[in-house]
């Protein structure tokens, strides 16, 4: 069986990123954008996993375990931050979070 | 979906924890906040129009244009069907394990610093999502 070639999973990969990336562009909701960021994440295992098959190296599936890890801290600090946003100013809209710039 | 690709690519174990953790934790964790926050009208997340969406547009087609060329550069290299004859055990259980947690390899440090900072992210979680400690 022909397996699929390393080029089109890095072709994926490079689109979702880029989706990901207007996403977290020209979005204004703060969840969307967390959704947005673990696409851009997706994207990256997928490549790390692709490159991995492709030179048949361990390294590839390891960075993979260990970014999942990571993303799973950042959803939980990130959406307990925005609840926390959301209970003293009453909205989540990014563009009126904006105390740090005083 | 992503599974899938991983299953494609005899990634069996990253396949099953993909789905796990996404569909397990991080899905629910995003509805149980949007469930949380109870935002009524989407009046208020309106986008705005402006210079922003289209200018973002451009900086990603760029991005992808400058994807395509490196990989039309270094394309060569990677576009060939991959061997098949990698060894049977890649990507399995037994492999993962054998690979991060033996010490000569430099992976065993990376996973338990991470087991680390999952307990800081559960704490920080907690101290975030408290009214008051």
């Amino acid at each position: 069986m022909p397996a699929v070639p390393t080029s089109y999973y890095l072709g994926l990969s490079g689109v979702l990123f880029t989706i990901g990336m207007i996403g977290v562009l020209i979005k204004r909701n703060p969840i969307v954008i967390f959704m947005c960021i673990e696409l851009m994440l997706n994207a990256v295992n997928l490549s790390f996993i692709a490159l991995g098959r492709h030179f048949g190296h361990m390294a590839g599936q390891m960075m993979v375990i260990f970014v999942m890890a990571i993303a799973a801290a950042e959803v939980a600090i990130g959406l307990g931050i925005i609840v926390a946003i959301f209970r003293t100013k009453e909205t989540i809209n990014i563009d009126e979070i904006n105390l740090l710039k005083y | 979906m992503q599974a899938l690709l991983y299953l494609s690519m005899s990634a069996q174990f990253i396949a099953a924890v993909q789905i796990i953790v996404y569909a397990g934790a991080i899905m629910v964790l995003f509805l149980f906040v949007i469930m949380l926050l109870n935002l009524g009208s989407p009046e208020a997340l309106k986008e705005r129009g402006g210079l922003q969406a289209p200018a973002a547009v451009v900086l990603a087609l760029v991005f992808l244009l400058l994807l395509a060329g490196v990989g039309a550069l270094g394309g060569s290299q990677v576009n060939h069907l991959m061997n098949p004859s990698v060894i049977a055990s890649y990507g399995t259980v037994d492999a993962i394990g054998k690979t991060i947690f033996d010490p000569s390899k430099p992976w065993l440090f990376p996973f338990e610093a991470t087991s680390i900072l999952l307990l800081i992210g559960v704490v920080g979680a907690i101290t975030l999502a408290k009214r008051r400690l």
